[in-house]
């Protein structure tokens, strides 16, 4: 029972940019033997750069994800840093509901174009072209997670400070 | 329609929403009222990122990662108070020197304030320097990362506008160098109200021996610039050779960087470029949104009756672009905006490298500016300084660096010289 | 008015296509008594090809003027299109695409897509091969290392079979690839030797007239059904004749492209275009599978 929290827990803090890392390493040993081929063979390959494409876009909306989820996308916190503790969790909660919408866009919605895109033959390797909208609806459902979680402790936050008890030891929202 | 939806990006900024989800909420709200599919919403949001060149960003964040962990950073500031840290104002001139040097391997303003920034503040204060005047060094040398090689900006710009990247990076050079010496001159005025500073001796001996400390890390930007120079490898593949490269160099330098971290500044690199990529896709929504108001249209027509100069055309777009950074963050407004602007100018007959490296120069200066400056931000909390005193120690160096622009604008050239003469242009 | 058009096209302002479509968006006005009105987005502003073939498709946009080749994404047998050497002339194309043997094939499409094609007459210019060297057969190709689009391999297999040495190289970097000597060649049309800033760089056109293609207008079905028969009737007609306009703006051009790339100092040079349309076969062969023996057959017999 608590190795399976311990994996979830491992898997919640680490899962994504675990997976969005291994794709760059992927992307870039991809472009070494993209470089080394064209110069060292006066060879050039057609299918590496489609390879390299996909994964960039999986990595960045993956990536995204692991940025919503530790609250660190590029952001101006300058107003929001000047208000008392109690508000600046309501504001948080806010702010992460917005979040939560665009991935409820990117999910929902993308399912239409990744459903468009199927039959269709991506140019160079010939697989499905939906392989490249399927990150949206994939990061969009991360994005939805992590950013509910992220709201529902903030309003715990919330909760615990107008009702004056100090919040729980396990609680890391900031 | 469009007025209201940059108001609403503001108003989401400042209320904390991420600059990409501010972005992307503005545009969810017009496809949603216009009744256009939103599916279609998706499709640009990929589209913005779905490119080969834009590999480069992410290759050169993970190259300036791996040198500034493998001790770049005070090698490059220690050669810089080698060669110029004699001179009245030593410490301020070795601070542009570093941050000149230091641009070769990185490729945005914030990663140089965020890094170099504090060793240099600290180092100049504990040598006497008032906070004012080494703050004001420090944040205004930053500028320079984003204008000579590699660039981030002129990446995203090069995508946009379908420029080379290799022209712009090989244009950046010259204007990167006059920054520097502009700089240096107003060190050396500004230093005369500097009293209690210590002098640093000059001794070749520890030129020599700090250069070749910061060796390694010098290599970088040449191999990047005779690399496009030469025309042996594209921007994007220029990349991978210096990610390559400051590889070994971490690997196998005295610190020694391990494996388990070398895949932590991996985990870093990603989650970093993710963040600038999604502000990508989603200002290419946004920027969907424009096309979709013809306003693309709307600007040709309404700035060709305005004048049909192209000089005070060139100026009327450096004083929007200079406004617009202050408050938006600039890898948005570049791709938001350049879809709008590059049919005008071709419209003018402007040269589209000439002006992408006035907009790198002119983004760059928007990182320093009240109210919302992301260099600013990055070096107002490292050195505890507040925003007001900020904007007002500022003030001599953003006239100074505004003068470079003008000049630059004014003089096509030098810009153009190197990319012609390499004839990657 | 009753009914609005955007139509999407990746021409800039000034192109054939572009100058055709806003010609298209008059007649329409005009024939309608301004009951349907047609915004035109040139330059790619709302997307490349792929993008406006889709948006069409959701209704995003009402209509896309697109090449053929983008279409093969949608349907696996489109991609003949994409081959060298496959039309006698332009006729030949013509008499193709805009008569039974295309509308069997547009009505697939359909099928697959909801997207209808409603005029297949917008031809676009001849490719041919401006290089650093002369050359006029395939033997004499070898060595040449010539740019091709990144990311398609049948372009690679073609330029092999027709002797060079193909280099995949994205559009924006070709330029300089032919400055710097990465790449010996590029294969364009006419204008866009000239207006990429390519003449200067090279020294001979080797008129290799390996590629002719076509662009068609495509508009959303579900969108156009809903229109009265007569509107849609003119909206269809003034697509065609259009396209006619485009094909007459491209032959002209041609024609005036050739004098001032010749006015450069460039030599044209006659090739052996026998040699080089029978040294791709190999090719024809080994994707013949991917759109069949019978449509191969039914083009090859509207030749004569
Ligand atoms: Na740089
Ligand atoms: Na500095």
């Amino acid at each position: 029972m608590r190795q399976t929290s311990k994996i979830f827990t491992l898997l919640y803090k680490h899962g994504v940019e675990t997976l969005a890392g291994s794709m760059f390493i992927v992307i870039l040993s991809l472009s070494w033997l993209q470089v080394f081929r064209r110069y060292a063979l006066d060879n050039s390959s057609t299918w590496t750069e489609e390879v390299a494409r996909l994964l960039l876009v999986w990595l960045t909306f993956l990536a995204a994800a692991a940025a919503t989820r530790d609250e660190s996308h590029l952001a101006v916190d300058i107003l929001i840093n000047r208000l008392p503790n109690t508000l600046k969790h309501a504001f948080r909660c806010v702010v992460n509901l917005l979040i939560a919408s665009v991935g409820v866009v990117l999910c929902w919605k993308g399912v239409i174009i990744v459903e468009l895109a199927m039959p269709d033959h991506s140019t160079s390797l010939g697989f499905s072209r939906a392989l490249f909208y399927l990150p949206a609806v994939a990061g969009g459902a991360l994005i939805i997670f992590y950013s509910l979680v992220n709201a529902f402790q903030h309003c715990r936050a919330l909760q615990h400070a107008l009702t004056n008890t100090p919040p729980a030891a396990n609680d890391d929202s900031r | 329609m469009l007025f209201l939806m940059i108001i609403a990006v503001i108003v989401l900024m400042l209320i904390d929403v991420p600059v990409a989800f501010a972005l992307a909420i503005t545009s969810a709200i017009f496809f949603i009222v216009e009744e256009v599919p939103l599916a279609s919403y998706v499709q640009m949001a990929t589209k913005g990122v779905d490119s080969y060149t834009l590999l480069a960003l992410p290759f050169f964040i993970l190259t300036g990662k791996l040198m500034n962990a493998s001790g770049a950073t005070d090698r490059i500031m220690e050669l810089g108070k080698a060669i110029v840290g004699w001179m009245y104002g030593g410490l301020g001139h070795a601070n542009i020197m570093a941050s000149f040097l230091f641009a070769g391997i990185s490729g945005s303003a914030v990663a140089d304030a965020g890094g170099l920034g504090a060793v240099e503040v600290k180092a100049m204060e504990k040598a006497g320097y008032s906070k004012r005047f080494a703050i004001g060094v420090t944040a205004a040398s930053a500028t320079v990362g984003p204008i000579i090689p590699p660039s981030i900006i002129m990446i995203v710009y090069g995508i946009a506008s379908g420029t080379s990247i290799g022209a712009l990076f090989l244009g950046g050079i010259v204007p990167g160098i006059l920054m520097a010496v502009a700089m240096m001159g107003l060190v050396s005025f500004l230093a005369r109200r500097e009293h209690k500073v210590e002098r640093i001796p000059f001794r070749l001996a520890n030129v020599r021996t700090a250069l070749w400390h910061a060796l390694p890390a010098l290599i970088t930007p040449f191999l990047i610039v005779m690399g496009i120079l030469t025309g042996v490898f594209t921007a994007t593949e220029s990349g991978a050779v210096a990610a390559f490269y400051a590889l070994i160099v971490a690997l196998v330098s005295k610190q020694g960087l391990s494996l388990v971290s070398s895949w932590k500044l991996i985990v870093e690199t990603v989650v970093e470029s993710a963040g600038i990529l999604l502000i990508m896709a989603m200002a290419s929504v946004f920027s969907w949104t424009l096309a979709y108001q013809q306003a693309p249209q709307t600007a040709v027509s309404v700035l060709t009756e305005l004048t049909s100069n192209p000089m005070a055309l060139l100026l009327l777009l450096g004083i929007l672009y200079l406004i617009l950074g202050c408050f938006i963050e600039a890898i948005a407004i570049v791709t938001m905006t350049i879809p709008v602007v590059i049919p005008i100018l071709q419209n003018f007959g402007i040269d589209p490298v000439h002006f992408g490296v006035v907009l790198a120069l002119i983004m760059s200066i928007g990182t320093i500016t009240p109210p919302l400056g992301i260099v600013m931000f990055t070096l107002c909390r490292v050195t505890k300084v507040s925003v007001p005193m900020f904007a007002s120690l500022i003030m001599p160096w953003l006239a100074l660096l505004i003068g470079v622009v003008a000049l630059v604008m004014s003089f096509p050239e030098l810009v153009l010289f190197i990319p012609k003469l390499a004839g990657a242009y | 008015s009753d009914y609005s058009i955007k139509i999407g096209l990746i021409a800039p302002v000034g192109h054939p296509v572009e100058v055709a479509t806003k010609s298209f968006a008059e007649q329409v006005k005009q024939r309608s008594d301004g009951k349907v009105t047609v915004k035109v987005f040139p330059s790619g502003q709302l997307g490349g090809e792929i993008e406006l073939q889709d948006q069409v498709a959701l209704g995003t946009i009402q209509a896309a003027n697109i090449g053929t080749p983008v279409m093969s994404g949608k349907l696996k047998k489109l991609d003949i299109l994409n081959m060298y050497y496959l039309w006698k002339d332009r006729d030949h194309m013509n008499k193709v695409l805009t008569g039974p043997v295309g509308q069997t094939l547009w009505d697939a499409y359909q099928n697959n897509t909801g997207v209808r094609v409603i005029a297949s007459n917008w031809q676009q210019g001849t490719r041919h091969t401006l290089t650093k060297k002369s050359a006029t057969t395939p033997q004499q190709m070898s060595g040449i290392k010539i740019r091709v689009p990144a990311g398609v391999p049948l372009y690679n297999d073609l330029w092999k079979s027709m002797g060079a040495s193909p280099v995949p190289l994205a559009f924006p970097e070709a330029n300089a690839a032919m400055k710097t000597g990465v790449v010996d060649a590029v294969e364009l049309p006419f204008n866009w030797m000239t207006k990429g800033g390519f003449v200067e760089l090279g020294s001979h056109v080797l008129l290799t007239q390996h590629y002719m293609y076509t662009n068609v207008v495509i508009i959303n079905n579900r969108w156009l059904s809903r229109l009265p028969d007569d509107l849609q009737k003119i909206v269809v007609e003034a697509a065609q004749d259009a396209g006619k306009l485009n094909t007459q703006l491209i032959l002209d051009g041609e024609k005036a492209l050739r004098d001032e790339i010749q006015s450069k100092g460039i030599e044209f040079v006659d090739v052996d275009v026998a040699a080089f349309e029978e040294s791709v076969q190999p090719v024809y062969k080994a994707k013949m599978g991917i759109w069949g023996q019978a449509l191969f057959d039914q083009i090859q017999a509207a030749a004569n």
